[in-house]
């Protein structure tokens, strides 16, 4: 019983010391910079999405039916979108050679829209899917990246990627729910009793979650969260799957995830709404520190939602009740 | 190999590592300690859509040991700057939309019920089908020149249950500052939010004899679907979403607001945030809708108001032949086992039971005798496309119009601007639930002709 007692006081001391202090490790840290701004001050969004051209140093802010383009000085340079004629604007991806583009839906043509623009974000043409499986045909994507010749289209609620080449020619495709390899228990006691829970569990759980905030790291990997189960999840190139987080308040715990990015360091940097913080984990995931906060100091954060991570280290963090889009330098090990 | 599988697990699982430690220790009483937590996890769960019928994960919602602006327990690290009631957010709603509201839905998805404003420029509709409908609308203020030239305006604000929900650009009600038809029940507009009416703890249940309380055997799961457990022995279900029960008052609301009603007996399917373009979402209504309802807006109640329409009253042998027999204007060709019409619902009768409400949930089957209409005949709970929340249009004679062919068509608010009461014709279709205009008839009258069939023989 001794053993017992002490095996049990150990852990018990390791599990305090975790939620307490949190875990300390490694050398990273987000220093605010600025917000994204227009010559008459910070430019008011709300849960905007945005994406980073890499090539040409520019940052792409989608939200209702404009897209805004702001230079790596944080200066909005330039918009369009709002005679594009395509619907809702959802998202926007850059090529190396500049061409954008444009995610939407239209409620008139009753289907989602991939256009392709020119720099000057002018329609050229539009892209439609070729060659999707019948698994994958039903996507209503609401997210679209693209990385090294793919695009990379999400359903947040379908929780599916396809991935395509830059002519909208099927190469890949993942179902993301059963990655998550949701318990059981996770589900309910909708028809509790006997096999009926079972049986409704599979049929309908998957309504029940949904993802947030996919991202593609530099390896390829794709990370997405889980804001019901506060979970990330990373899917590695051979389809393994990992996943890290912990519900809670204190540093480094997840109440409501809903971003994830990772840096050139191999840390995890995961945005959480209701905490209102961006936290860092190394690649062990390891939780080393967190910022923002909730407040309207500059840079405190109110409801962060999308984060994206540009080459040159600069986080993104979409929010809440127009605060736009702030930004911070990220320092890692 | 072993000891690889043993590792993997481990990393997967960590309840796995605690296992097989407990395991080394050669102890029984470390097994029995593990395999009691083992079986009180597999019973109580870990809760999917987070609330399973009670309280859901405290910090979910909160975070522990923060006190408001984080003064009494300040730290280095900035999450300790909190809200009032230990809530990460301005206010009450903003917690719930955390989770019910996500910005880039394409479309009508699970529990979500609000639309981002970014997924619904100027034009566009909100995007959830809830039958409680998308707080969204209440952003949407549409304005238009009638046919006399006059300018008409249909403010968002009349769209719905004003909540305030400061993190998501919703406002109090500027008009009205108590809820109308109160009496001398008043309760606060600035007041009002989701915990108004959900009970964020889902601490009401119902037991196996359907009795309604805070107390009683532990709730186990949700009581708002078709598919969900039914109580028994000692175990509870919650209450239809999470709703207040008599005594509920938010912690928050200062002042005397207790509800003196229950929350009603219903069931919903699985799928009830959905578009209703081809079949309609039958959510079956139980007893205690309207009374719920007056917990706050008790003058619109038959039983205590005046001049009102019938509320929680028997419909007549006339209205139930009309409502079943009405299929759209000029069209009274409907049988009872088809009649059903999810923009005008009832209430079956007064019934408590459960096997019979979930039992009709996707039924197309339309009133018999004794059923009721109650206040979610006419209105949504949250919001709607339309003033007043109601379900389908009033302030507008034709709810469509014809093509040159002389089909029916939604007004276009380019030619026919009246009709159209400045919604396009996408927003006059997803107010619809995304109904086609093929389900009316041309120059379909409003279907307060349901009950009342003033168009039997057309326009």
């Amino acid at each position: 019983m001794s053993i017992m007692r002490a095996s049990m006081l150990t852990l018990l001391t390791v599990i305090a010391l975790t939620v307490l202090t949190g875990t300390a490790r490694g050398e990273a840290k987000g220093t605010y910079l600025y917000t994204l701004s227009d010559f008459t001050g910070s430019v008011p969004t709300s849960s905007a999405r945005v994406s980073v051209d890499d090539f040409h140093k520019e940052v792409y802010v989608t939200s209702g039916d404009l897209i805004r383009v702001f230079n790596d000085k944080g200066m909005e340079i330039y918009s369009f979108g709002e005679n594009l004629n395509v619907g809702v604007l959802y998202d926007a991806a850059v090529d190396e050679k500049g061409n954008i583009y444009v995610l939407s839906h239209s409620y008139e043509r009753k289907q989602f829209i991939i256009t392709l623009c020119n720099f000057r974000g002018e329609p050229i043409r539009e892209i439609s899917l070729t060659n999707i499986p019948p698994q994958f045909q039903g996507i209503s994507p609401s997210r679209m990246v693209y990385r090294k010749g793919t695009l990379y289209l999400v359903s947040d609620s379908g929780m599916v990627v396809v991935m395509t080449d830059a002519n909208g020619v099927f190469k890949d495709g993942i179902d993301l729910f059963p990655l998550m390899d949701v318990k059981s228990d996770d589900r309910g006691k909708r028809g509790r009793k006997g096999e009926d829970r079972d049986k409704e569990k599979k049929e309908l759980k998957r309504d029940d979650y949904g993802i947030s905030g996919f991202s593609v790291d530099h390896e390829g990997n794709l990370l997405f969260v889980s804001p019901i189960t506060a979970k990330a999840f990373i899917v590695f190139a051979d389809r393994t799957v990992d996943s890290f987080g912990k519900r809670g308040s204190a540093p480094g715990r997840f109440a409501i995830p809903r971003g994830i990015v990772r840096d050139k360091s191999g840390n995890y940097i995961v945005s959480d709404i209701l905490r209102c913080v961006v936290m860092i984990f190394d690649k062990k995931f390891d939780f080393i520190t967190e910022f923002g906060g909730r407040g309207y100091g500059p840079s405190n954060l109110i409801g962060p939602t999308e984060i994206v991570l540009s080459e040159d280290s600069k986080l993104y963090v979409t929010q809440l009740t127009e605060r736009g889009v702030s930004v911070y330098n990220i320092v890692g090990d | 190999m072993a000891m690889g599988v043993l590792g993997s697990l481990k990393r997967r699982l960590p309840i796995f590592s605690f296992m097989t430690s407990m395991v080394n220790t050669s102890s029984r009483a470390s097994l029995f300690i593990f395999f009691s937590m083992a079986g009180f996890i597999v019973l109580a769960g870990t809760g999917h859509a987070f609330h399973e019928g009670g309280a859901g994960a405290c910090e979910g919602c909160h975070s522990m040991h923060n006190s408001l602006d984080g003064r009494a327990a300040a730290r280095a690290l900035p999450q300790y700057q909190a809200g009032a009631y230990l809530l990460k957010a301005s206010d009450q709603s903003s917690v719930c939309l955390n989770c019910h509201q996500h910005a880039g839905d394409t479309a009508p998805s699970g529990f979500h019920i609000s639309t981002s404003e970014s997924d619904m420029p100027t034009g566009s509709p909100p995007i959830q089908l809830s039958p409680g409908g998308d707080f969204g609308w209440l952003k949407k203020t549409y304005s238009w020149t009638d046919a006399n030239g006059a300018l008409q305006t249909s403010p968002g604000y009349t769209h719905g249950h004003n909540i305030t929900a400061y993190d998501y650009g919703y406002a109090a009600d500027g008009r009205l500052t108590t809820a109308p038809g109160g009496g001398s029940f008043q309760y606060p507009s600035n007041q009002l939010s989701c915990i108004s009416c959900h009970d964020p703890h889902g601490r009401y249940r119902r037991s196996g004899t359907g009795t309604i309380s805070t107390t009683g055997g532990p709730i186990i799961g949700s009581g708002s679907y078709n598919t969900s457990m039914e109580p028994f022995g000692t175990i509870s279900a919650g209450t239809y979403r999470l709703l207040g029960g008599a005594g509920y008052q938010p912690k928050s609301l200062a002042g005397s607001y207790a509800f003196l009603y229950n929350p009603f007996f219903a069931a919903a399917p699985e799928d009830y945030n959905r578009s209703e373009n081809t079949t309609d979402v039958r959510v079956a209504y139980g007893q205690n809708v309207s009374q719920w309802c007056a917990n706050c807006h008790a003058m619109m109640h038959s039983s205590v108001g005046t001049l009102i329409h019938p509320a929680d009253q028997a419909m007549s042998s006339l209205i139930i032949s009309n409502y079943n027999s009405y299929v759209k204007t000029g069209d009274l060709t409907g049988t009872q086992a088809t009649s059903y019409l999810s923009l005008v619902p009832f209430q079956m009768g007064d019934t408590t039971d459960m096997t019979t409400l979930k039992g009709a949930v996707g039924s197309a089957a339309g009133p018999v005798s004794g059923d009721r209409v109650m206040c979610l005949s006419c209105h949504r709970a949250h919001a709607s496309g339309w003033e007043s929340m109601m379900r389908f249009p009033l302030d507008t004679t034709f709810t469509t119009v014809a093509d040159s062919s002389g089909y029916p068509v939604y007004p276009d608010p380019g030619t026919n601007p009246t009709q159209a009461m400045g919604r396009t014709t996408q927003e006059f279709q997803k107010a619809l639930y995304d109904r086609p205009p093929t389900k009316f008839a041309a120059f379909q009258r409003t279907l307060c002709n349901k009950c009342h069939v003033q168009d039997g023989s057309g326009p």
